[in-house]
């Protein structure tokens, strides 16, 4: 790629970024561990920020561990966001068509040609993964 | 004269559906999709637009519209570009179009009135990000002011963090151009022209594209969001296809990653444009060749 590349992290991107890493973990994490899992390109100090912002918003909870807290993400209250996604998804094709999803079905020979296609990029599932 | 320029507009429609995968394939993604979506409409009226003229001229030679109107329908018909019967298949033609995109148009409304009411309803922290643990629900964007970003956990679970940042991108992108208004827009086209609808069909993919290259920049790596999609496409690949246009779609995106940034290719655009120009003025032609028709047919009641 030529030109300058744009930051890395638009404006905006950090919160879901380290909530996403605290769903995809599953267990509380202290913001020390959430920089380890973010590839440690992030200051302590930005993950703490983030991290007490997604506190006062509710999305996170926090309890006592050391000298740190640590954080686990909020369930969804009272699964409205699971129930009401899935009628949605139910209910016909042009509810899905207004939807963009990151990926569609795929045949057999797609699914072999991804499989190789990671394996070819070091290991076929991610190291810690479920 | 006149019936070239009645044929040409769906010659062009027709011709613009042929090449859109092409376009989809060929041109940098961004391009693509504005060419798609703007071009289907713009073809899609033009069409409309001659059936609608075939049409009014047959309306026009029934004596009672005639005599409504102030002109001899006699006149009309000596002059009629077509004959009865295509002036009829014309009008019906029409007739459908409307009432196909009417259809579409208000059951593509009532979906995005329910995607935004349900953005309403969800958590807006997180920049919008909404997990739920339904393995099935993938990852997808979901238009609203402001839209929110919908992922499986077991999906967030299976990538790792840079891959997670470029799904996170790719979604992000989706909402921030309004991806959705492209693909209305393009759906409208193809409900009211059958011939547009393999643009439909590759603007969907062209979007797809589009939020790649932009995870592409945000992580500076496309080898990652190559092997984010190759991951979530394994995850949640055992269901149905949502849309079976998109279908097989992401071997071809993998593609696309791992090879270099798509280049712009101005003779390729600039063609399409032309094309569609093309049409847009025999449409112009032939709506003046037909307001000229029914003054002359005043002239003769006169």
């Amino acid at each position: 790629m030529t030109g300058e590349r744009p930051a890395r992290r638009p404006a905006g991107g950090l919160e879901a970024e380290v909530l996403a890493a605290l769903w995809a973990i599953g267990r509380p994490l202290t913001p020390r561990e959430v920089q380890r899992e973010l590839g440690g390109e992030l200051a302590y100090t930005t993950v703490m920020t983030t991290l007490t912002r997604l506190h006062d918003k509710g999305a996170v909870d926090r309890q006592r561990s050391g000298r740190a807290y640590a954080y686990t993400p909020v369930l969804d209250q009272a699964g409205i966001a699971a129930s009401r996604m899935r009628e949605m998804l139910d209910d016909g094709q042009d509810r899905r068509a207004v939807l963009a999803h990151f990926v569609d079905s795929l045949s057999a020979q797609d699914e072999r040609l991804l499989s190789e296609l990671l394996r070819d990029a070091g290991g076929g599932e991610r190291e810690g993964s479920a | 004269m006149t019936r070239v320029a009645l044929l040409l507009p769906l010659l062009v429609a027709a011709g613009f559906g042929l090449c859109a995968p092409v376009l989809a394939r060929r041109l940098p993604p961004r391009q693509a999709t504005w060419l798609l979506s703007a071009g289907a409409v713009l073809a899609a009226l033009c069409g409309l637009a001659v059936l609608g003229l075939v049409g009014s001229v047959l309306l026009g030679e029934q004596p009672s519209i005639a005599r409504e109107g102030h002109w001899s329908g006699a006149a009309l018909r000596a002059r009629a570009p077509v004959d009865a019967v295509i002036g009829a298949a014309g009008l019906a033609a029409a007739a459908a179009a409307l009432a196909a995109g009417l259809h579409v148009a208000l059951r593509r409304g009532r979906a995005l009135l329910a995607t935004h009411r349900l953005c309403r309803d969800l958590p807006a922290a997180a920049d919008g990000l909404v997990v739920v643990a339904d393995p099935a629900a993938g990852a997808y964007a979901l238009p609203g002011r402001p839209g929110r970003i919908v992922v499986a956990q077991p999906l967030l679970a299976a990538l790792s963090a840079p891959e997670r940042r470029a799904l996170l991108a790719h979604e992000r992108a989706h909402l921030r151009h309004r991806h959705h208004w492209h693909l209305a827009a393009v759906a409208l086209a193809a409900a009211v022209n059958p011939l547009l609808l393999p643009a439909r069909r590759a603007a969907g993919h062209a979007a797809e594209r589009w939020a790649d290259e932009e995870a592409a920049l945000a992580t500076g790596d496309r080898r990652v969001v190559a092997t984010a999609l190759a991951r979530a496409a394994l995850l949640t690949g055992g269901r149905p296809p949502a849309l079976s246009a998109a279908a097989h779609a992401v071997p071809l995106r993998v593609a696309a990653l791992l090879a270099a940034p798509p280049r712009p290719r101005p003779g390729l655009a600039g063609a399409v444009v032309l094309l569609l120009l093309v049409g847009a003025c025999a449409a112009a032609v032939a709506t003046e060749h037909t307001e000229d028709l029914f003054d002359l047919a005043r002239a003769a009641a006169r």
